[in-house]
């Protein structure tokens, strides 16, 4: 197995991206897998795309970071706003779980972000790519989705799946600071500079009281490993999106450093409940919108089918 | 020695139809956007092939405002139309942004000496910094060259590192060159600030320009 897979790799190692469509699908007929044929090539009864609910949950994107400009809108104001790059993102696979007794259904989409030389990617993920009939990809990230957002393996997405206007919620791990005082970690004071401070100008002081309660609380703030870690950034709005370079502009900024993977998802507060709130409210059937300026969401995803039809570059109305 | 560098020479309106257009028809998902129509950039402002993606969408974006083609030869580090420091800068802008309500809101302008110039983001974040003397006071005001308050940037006189050759009428020897503003070799000039003396001269260049303009103006009047 382990020889046939090196095999696999060596095709992967001199394929270019046009020549590999052919190659995938001789190598998924010869593992006897039904060929993953393109998303356009749809079954002869196709349902029409779905639409977007206040229920629905669409699959998020992995994208990276690529660092942070301007834009200026016509009332002068400076918009600093975070690039966000969806380097070749394919799914991977859509997996469902029956309901049990106790839990219901389930849906996810496993995506793929960022092309990777498939001599450097381990064999059991390798199989996993081709198996799909995508490259290999460097990040492999899964998303929870509701049934009418599950994707075909090999749906390549696009910029075009995020509409200008609307929220999103991005989570990327934060930058390492290393081991850190409590000034840097937790904001505290320290001490004075003089006036007699003898060499505990940025300590925490007292960490607790006397014989009662006689101990140090667990959780108490002391310097420590500070960075590193999950943090998701709420509601940042889509300002501009430009499907020439699948790139996002978001306004605002979002954790980890420039060229780290960023995973951008549907705000949950800004979309979702937003979103139910209107509609319980009967605001959507007044203008049409589901929020504030947004009419609907691409479903069941955006990809870049989708985004062939449409502008190259749009950008938001909405004032800073 | 003057050069005009229009920033925008319509009102801001026919400006923003003039590079926007609203697509609504065209994208189904929302009708609060608008689609930015891109004019080709100048072959100055191509990024080579190898640049960042980061960069490219910078020197995309910077090429998309109107003005960018006269303000980026005039500012970019390896320009050889370049404004060096120590040259003299008139800048226009709106104290409100212009509106459909109200598109010619009232201009402020200040002129000074360029002392430096901060360059980021491929022009995206472009400024300039212009240092005179107010009364007795000295001034200094930054201005982000891309702004959309920003109207219009005029040099009044460019400094250059030596002047031209003049022909020298009588039997002197030697070259004698037309006396200018000299660059300064620097290129922050915050020493300025340190020396009261030396930017008092500014005023009268500046004067001089405005006269001459007027003179200009009258003899067009005059001319119709």
């Amino acid at each position: 197995m382990s020889s046939a897979l090196k095999g696999l790799s060596n095709t992967f190692k001199t394929l270019s991206i046009s020549t590999s469509i052919s190659i995938r699908r001789s190598i998924a007929t010869t593992s006897a897998v039904a060929p993953s044929s393109p998303p356009s090539q749809e079954t002869p009864a196709a349902a029409p795309a779905p639409t977007w609910t206040p229920e629905t949950q669409r699959t998020g994107v992995l994208a990276r970071k690529q660092g942070m400009t301007c834009l200026w809108d016509e009332d002068g104001a400076r918009i600093p706003v975070t690039v966000l790059h969806l380097d070749q993102v394919q799914v991977l696979s859509s997996q469902s779980y029956p309901s049990t007794s106790t839990t219901p259904a389930r849906h996810s989409v496993t995506l793929g972000c960022s092309p990777r030389r498939a001599k450097t990617t381990r064999g059991a993920l390798l199989g996993q790519f081709v198996k799909a009939g995508i490259d290999p990809k460097m990040k492999v990230v899964e998303f929870p989705v509701t049934e009418d957002a599950v994707l075909r393996p090999g749906t390549t997405l696009s910029a075009i799946h995020f509409v200008p206007g609307q929220y999103v919620d991005v989570q990327a791990p934060s930058i390492g600071k290393g081991f850190q005082g409590v000034m840097k970690r937790h904001g505290f004071a320290g001490l004075r500079a003089s006036h007699g401070v003898s060499i505990s100008h940025r300590s925490h002081g007292s960490t607790g009281q006397h014989q009662d309660p006689g101990r140090v609380f667990p959780g108490k703030k002391m310097a420590g490993r500070m960075g590193g870690k999950l943090v998701t950034t709420q509601n940042l709005l889509v300002h501009r999106i430009d499907t020439l370079h699948n790139v996002l502009y978001v306004r605002g900024a979002v954790p980890g450093p420039p060229g780290g993977f960023v995973r951008v998802v549907d705000a949950k507060k800004k979309v979702g409940w937003k979103a139910r709130s209107r509609a319980s409210k009967g605001l959507d059937r007044e203008k049409g919108e589901v929020l504030d300026g947004v009419k609907t969401l691409p479903m069941p995803a955006g990809t870049v089918e989708m985004a062939e039809g449409l502008p190259r570059e749009i950008m938001s109305n909405k004032a800073k | 020695m003057s050069m005009v560098r229009t920033k925008i020479s319509a009102t801001f309106s026919q400006l923003c139809k003039r590079c926007y257009s609203t697509a609504n028809s065209s994208y189904p998902f929302s009708s609060s956007v608008t689609v930015p129509s891109p004019s080709p950039p100048s072959p100055s402002q191509i990024p080579p092939k190898t640049a960042s993606l980061l960069s490219t969408l910078n020197t995309h974006l910077s090429s998309l405002d109107p003005s960018s083609s006269s303000l980026i030869p005039l500012f970019s580090r390896r320009s050889p139309t370049r404004v060096l420091p120590g040259s003299v800068l008139t800048v226009t802008s709106y104290s409100t942004p212009p509106s459909a309500s109200n598109p010619s809101p009232s201009l402020t302008t200040f002129s000074g000496v360029l002392i430096g110039v901060r360059r980021r983001n491929e022009g995206r974040d472009l400024s300039i910094r212009l240092r005179n003397l107010v009364g007795r006071t000295g001034v200094e005001v930054a201005f982000k060259v891309f702004s959309p308050l920003v109207k219009e940037i005029k040099v009044v006189q460019r400094a250059e590192t030596s002047g031209p050759l003049l022909a020298t009428a009588g039997a002197k020897e030697g070259e004698r060159r037309k006396p200018v503003i000299k660059a300064s070799k620097r290129a922050k000039m915050y020493f300025v600030r340190d020396q009261p003396n030396r930017l008092t001269g500014v005023a009268g260049i500046i004067k001089q320009q405005r006269e001459r303009e007027m003179q200009a103006e009258n003899r067009k009047g005059a001319r119709r």
